[in-house]
């Protein structure tokens, strides 16, 4: 396992102090674990392929892949930092829009479906609006909120940036 | 300088729940698969729709317009009679078909009598409504089923291995029946399937991943060796899904084409 580098200290100490813990989690097992050698998108596809034909045809028996040895490399410290920063900024992201998408997603089945129903009075007219919410979670989050928070990304981007920037060029103050 | 970066995270994060919560990414990343199926299964001319707990639809324009998703320990199916506060599921069916449920998190009795979560499985809506007269574990094997995986980690031989156990466990085939406590016939999945071949159980556990819709669902890729695993257990790997990305795409048709040419 890697050995994490202390300049990253204040970016974890920032991610618990902002509630995002298991982000920082993700970063210091990212980090430890490595970049592991992965499957080509070819090799992924013809497994697939492989998988297809075994349901379609009844009587071939199931397919065997060949099996590769993993190797592993690890990150240096300014690899790190940049690992850190990207990938804080891109997990926040990608959460934010699949959310957005989800929510857009959600609103289009219940549409869809109430003018199904052909139901004839004027509140199904009305186009929905729904909003998520989880059984263990305080709160709920509707369409506004995720536009609001997509509105803040710019400036984590920015921040994140200059942060790595600094860190490995040993500039960093508090 | 890292100040900069905290206030930002602060006005994100309090705009965002989920965020805030250490499984509430990977529940958005199932729920954007999950409603990208729904979503093709309507542009595939099936009805779709949001369902509470309690059985009833979300429509447009009514008063609750809430879809749950779960959080905290899995469970089974909570009783309609518990009210609308607890888990959405999406329904579906295509014209003058039978009725399904795609279900996300919840737990699945195996025939060892362990449970087992399921992130997203598509099961008859007949299980389904029978849970809900007073809850409890379906028990058997649902006829899509997707493990998601929201990591950045390569997906390991490990990951691999667990799906594939799960899979086992919950497969009944016709020659446990002498074991389980449920009657003749035999079926895939119970409680109250319905009859007919789609729905009865298989010989073999060939048969079975023959007959069912099986994935992994990955944010990453997949650690070079996983594969030989998945391919011969009927697995289909799925790798780099992320917003409409070529790998969600992939994923997306690969589930609505066999739901589409499969499910009665």
């Amino acid at each position: 396992m890697a050995t994490v580098d202390p300049r990253l200290t204040p970016l974890i100490e920032t991610l618990i102090a902002s509630g995002a813990d298991w982000l920082a989690v993700e970063i210091l097992s990212e980090i430890r674990m490595g970049r592991v050698d992965e499957h080509s998108e070819e090799e992924l596809k013809e497994a697939r392929e492989a998988v297809e034909t075994f349901r379609k045809e009844k009587t071939v028996p199931p397919p065997t892949l060949e099996t590769r040895q993993t190797s592993v490399r690890h990150l240096s410290g300014d690899e790190q930092i940049e690992f850190a920063a990207n990938y804080a900024v891109q997990r926040i992201t990608q959460n934010i829009e699949m959310a957005g998408a989800s929510l857009q997603k959600l609103n289009e089945i219940a549409n869809r479906s109430t003018a199904h129903l052909g139901v004839p009075s004027d509140s199904a007219r009305q186009k929905a609006d729904i909003e998520l919410r989880w059984l263990d979670t305080e709160g709920t989050l509707n369409r506004s909120q995720t536009e609001e928070a997509r509105s803040n990304l710019p400036a984590l981007w920015k921040s994140l940036s200059e942060w790595s920037n600094s860190a490995r060029e040993g500039t960093q103050n508090g | 300088m890292i100040a900069a970066v905290q206030t930002a995270l602060d006005s994100i994060l309090g705009n965002s729940p989920t965020l805030n919560n250490a499984g509430g990414a990977g529940r958005i990343f199932e729920l954007y698969i999950m409603t990208g199926i729904a979503t093709e299964m309507q542009n595939r001319s099936f009805e779709v729709w949001l369902q509470r707990s309690d059985g009833t639809r979300v429509l447009a324009g009514s008063p609750n317009q809430m879809f749950i998703q779960r959080g905290g320990a899995p469970t089974g199916i909570l009783p309609a009679s518990a009210g609308p506060g607890n888990a959405s599921v999406i329904g579906m069916r295509r014209q003058n078909g039978a009725v399904w449920e795609l279900w996300n998190g919840v737990q699945f009795t195996g025939r060892s009598g362990a449970y087992h979560e399921i992130d997203i499985g598509l099961v008859p809506g007949s299980v389904g409504n029978e849970l809900r007269i007073a809850g409890g574990y379906p028990f058997g094997r649902p006829r899509v089923a997707i493990e998601c995986k929201d990591a950045a980690t390569s997906g390991s031989v490990d990951e691999m291995r667990a799906f594939v156990a799960r899979l086992y466990d919950l497969t009944v085939l016709t020659v446990h029946q002498r074991y389980l406590p449920t009657p003749l016939p035999t079926m895939a999945i119970s409680p109250a399937s319905p009859n007919g071949p789609f729905y009865t159980a298989r010989r073999t556990y060939w048969d079975e991943n023959r007959h069912s819709f099986n994935a992994i669902a990955r944010q990453s890729g997949f650690t070079a060796g996983a594969l030989a695993m998945t391919a011969y257990y009927g697995v289909e790997g799925h790798p780099s899904i992320s917003l409409n990305s070529a790998g969600y795409t992939t994923l997306i048709q690969a589930v609505s084409q066999w739901i589409d040419s499969q499910i009665p």
